[in-house]
């Protein structure tokens, strides 16, 4: 187990070596694309900061704690597209048949597709967000170390449901040969979470939280910090981010089972 | 004229090829929309008025809003793959007009869009119920529908400028990426504009941004006066001016620099 685990860090580790030489090729492009990364950041925040200004609070939340929501949400989907980014690239295996490639070799292949390649892009994105939460813990004031605790349990939970995500994508695109819209749908559905999803009415909010399970992802991690949450929603919580998981790997087995290696 | 016809027919069967492709775009478009529509109605609960505007003038911007860019930015045409990958040689050797090509390439898109978008949206009114502002003055239509094909334009050269970086460098996504993210705030795609703090309003105006949705719909709406409209129409007639100009100097130059590298 103890040698497994050290194998596919190493695996990892030098995929992601590769993955950062390629993306730092070119360093003026690398620079475009972490200043387009921040300037998305700053826009919808300032659109924030503007709303809430004027309307004083958003359902019940006021502007810090807004703010606290936003930068959640931007570190869950930063720090999936960080460790996950090789989904994106996975379409175009699947359709030239250079899939099979992956499937002979003596390593997990959905490793290989989720994490075959970290982005540096996202990781400079992912530090500057991080300054922004410790400015947030400092300035919010909260001391309880049970509070810090549960943000960052949640936190993990919604990277598990970011990661059940990505691998019921890969499946479809291993059955379809569709994965890029598919992908941004996710992504599109994910927005939501970028305000507190209490904004949402019914039925959307209940759909959100427990049938495509955004809301769990992106908000119940502030919520519990905020001391939102109730013990028996954060046991759910995290019962459906295991459900989740063990559901997408069962859908990954049997879209393998589809596969037809139809290009190759 | 049948040959550009004929380009019209195949960038439609080339869309409709990847069927299920082709649903999870149209699947994507209206979640987008969802999302944006969701948003401002949770903001408009318990508030009759915001920022200066109604539900239904806001409800009808959300809601035009996909509609106009499906019209008017809503183009798959990706000239800088095609420059980087060397298949614009293949477009120089035909008996017709690359830009021609592109324009009809462009139209063919914006049809099948604005067709789709026209029946989606259909559809949400119908489901959603929601209140809407209706234009009835005539001068607004007019000014309105002038602004829509202004924009046309003005997207038609930007994209092409934006494009044609490809016969310089590798990396044309980059300077590519960074428009269209300022692109997607400016052009006021989740919000209205005029939302934002005075002196950022005002910056953005200046941009070529607004021009391609934001000014076409507050025109609809009848936010601005005839002096505001028409210094509106006015600078994108700049703009258009500009990007012309630079696509076809850039366009000159690059093909003195294109050497077909990986045909």
């Amino acid at each position: 187990m103890i040698n497994n685990l050290k194998k596919y860090f190493r695996v990892w580790y030098l995929l992601t070596v590769n993955s950062f030489a390629i993306s730092l090729t070119s360093k003026e492009s690398a620079f475009i694309f972490v200043l387009g990364k921040f300037i998305r950041l700053i826009f919808f925040l300032v659109f924030l900061i503007t709303l809430v200004t004027h309307t004083k609070t958003l359902q019940g939340y006021t502007l810090s704690q807004t703010i606290f929501f936003y930068l959640t949400f931007n570190l869950l989907d930063t720090g999936t597209q960080l460790f996950l980014r090789e989904v994106y690239r996975f379409r175009p295996l699947v359709v030239s048949g250079n899939f099979d490639l992956i499937l002979l070799k003596p390593s997990s292949p959905l490793f290989r597709i989720l994490a075959g390649g970290a982005d540096p892009l996202d990781l400079l994105v992912l530090i500057i967000l991080l300054f922004g939460l410790v400015a947030f813990f400092i300035l919010y004031g909260v001391t309880s170390p049970l509070s810090y605790f549960l943000y960052f349990l949640l936190l993990a939970n919604g990277f598990l449901i970011g990661v059940a995500f990505h691998i019921l994508v890969a499946g479809i695109g291993v059955i379809t040969t569709e994965i890029d819209h598919t992908i941004m749908i996710y992504r599109d559905l994910s927005s939501l979470g970028r305000v507190p999803i209490d904004v949402y009415r019914e039925p959307l909010r209940f759909l959100i939280t427990f049938i495509i399970p955004v809301g769990i992802m992106m908000s119940f991690p502030a919520k519990a910090f905020l001391g939102l949450l109730t013990w028996p929603t954060v046991f759910i919580t995290l019962s459906l981010g295991i459900l989740a998981l063990l559901f997408s790997l069962s859908f990954w087995k049997f879209s393998l089972r589809k596969y037809t290696s139809a290009s190759s | 004229m049948k040959k550009y016809y004929l380009i019209i027919l195949s960038t439609i069967d080339e869309y409709i090829a990847y069927v299920l492709n082709f649903v999870m775009w149209r699947v994507r478009v209206i979640l987008r929309l969802l999302v944006v529509y969701f948003l401002w109605s949770a903001i408009f609960s318990g508030n009759k008025t915001v920022f200066g505007y109604q539900q239904n003038e806001i409800l009808t911007y959300i809601l035009l809003t996909p509609l106009i860019s499906s019209l008017i930015t809503g183009s798959k045409s990706d000239i800088g793959s095609e420059i980087h990958q060397g298949n614009l040689a293949n477009y120089l050797l035909r008996p017709l007009s690359v830009f021609k090509y592109w324009l009809t390439k462009d139209l063919a898109d914006k049809l099948l869009n604005i067709t789709f978008s026209i029946i989606e949206l259909s559809v949400l009114v119908l489901l959603l119920k929601p209140d809407l502002y209706w234009q009835s003055n005539l001068q607004n239509l007019f000014l309105f529908t002038l602004s829509l094909v202004l924009s046309l334009i003005l997207y038609f050269f930007l994209n092409n400028s934006l494009g044609f970086l490809a016969f310089w460098t590798a990396d044309y996504w980059g300077p590519r990426f960074l428009v269209l993210v300022i692109q997607e705030f400016l052009a006021g795609g989740i919000f209205p504009l005029d939302i934002l703090p005075r002196p950022l309003f005002i910056f953005s105006l200046v941009t070529p941004f607004p021009y391609l949705s934001y000014f076409p719909l507050s025109i609809y709406l009848g936010k601005h006066d005839l002096i505001f409209t028409m210094a509106g129409i006015g600078i994108t007639c700049f703009w258009i001016f500009f990007f012309y100009q630079l696509s076809f100097w850039l366009w000159r130059r690059g093909l003195r620099k294109f050497s077909a590298e990986g045909r």
